[in-house]
């Protein structure tokens, strides 16, 4: 689903804290995946063109695919893609995707996904949020360290 | 959806969280751009964090960076010893991680059949 590759993104741009909210309605036959960080943002230049393959804020790199590969993956599944971001005020990914389409993609090893955010970024904390019906299961970095 | 059981996860961070806040003999930089993501490099980071592990391996932090501009040798990853030169492994599996991490991290022996190139910029 690419989280582990757009939360690094949120890192990049110096966020404190990342919040993963992953969303399961079958009802509605929707999956939404949501990545809020509170990181440096982008101008609005910037997000118009974030989801570009062509386009990266990295020096001497001429291709920026994260986002624009959970873009495309959203496309393939029906769903839809939504950037928002303003200069020092973070930023928020919301993807979402026809949960029965069978280019959805697999979720993967949300743990290990988890473990690695956690393990290589020291000065960042973790919020993940997993939801369906009335089901809720959450993980905050920031209760862990306090325990 | 396979709901995750994040109390089983919360247990497990207690365990990465003292790692995360351990003091820096060792670094571990594991290359993730979108072409080591796709390459495995996740596997290979978890590979790593299960030696600290089961090592008790405390002096060593890990960390992540983008691409390195060579995705065709992914997945890639720079050790670093502190005060010498960090060297970079590609084209890894998790089997060729923990023999790099035993050897390397925990008894300072590069493993140069792994090794793409020693030296570069060094952060720790």
């Amino acid at each position: 689903m690419h989280i582990l590759d757009v939360v690094q993104n949120s890192v990049r741009a110096e966020a404190k804290l990342v919040e993963i909210t992953l969303s399961g309605d079958q009802e509605q036959d929707l999956l939404t995946l949501e990545i809020r960080d509170d990181g440096k943002g982008m101008d609005s230049e910037t997000c118009a063109r974030a989801s570009d393959p062509f386009f990266t804020t990295k020096p001497g790199r001429r291709i920026g695919l994260g986002l624009a590969l959970l873009a495309q993956a959203a496309r393939e599944a029906e769903g839809d893609f939504q950037v928002a971001s303003r200069p020092e005020a973070g930023t928020m990914i919301a993807a979402s995707f026809r949960w029965s389409h069978p280019d959805c993609k697999p979720l993967g090893d949300i743990t290990a996904t988890l473990e690695t955010l956690v393990t290589a970024h020291r000065g960042v904390d973790f919020v993940y949020e997993q939801r369906e019906g009335a089901e809720i299961a959450r993980f905050d970095s920031r209760e862990v360290r306090r325990a | 959806m396979r709901f995750e059981d994040l109390d089983k996860i919360t247990d497990r961070m207690r365990k990465v969280m003292s790692l995360r806040e351990g003091s820096s003999q060792a670094k571990i930089t594991v290359h993730m751009g979108t072409c080591g993501l796709s390459a495995g490099a996740r596997k290979i980071m978890k590979a790593l964090i299960q030696c600290a592990d089961e090592t008790a391996t405390k002096d060593v932090i890990f960390s992540t960076s983008a691409c390195a501009g060579l995705c065709s040798r992914e997945p890639m990853i720079t050790i670093e010893l502190a005060g010498q030169a960090p060297v970079k492994y590609v084209d890894l599996t998790e089997e060729k991680a923990k023999r790099i991490f035993s050897e390397h991290i925990v008894n300072g022996k590069i493993v140069a059949e792994y090794a793409l190139a020693i030296g570069s910029e060094q952060t720790l």
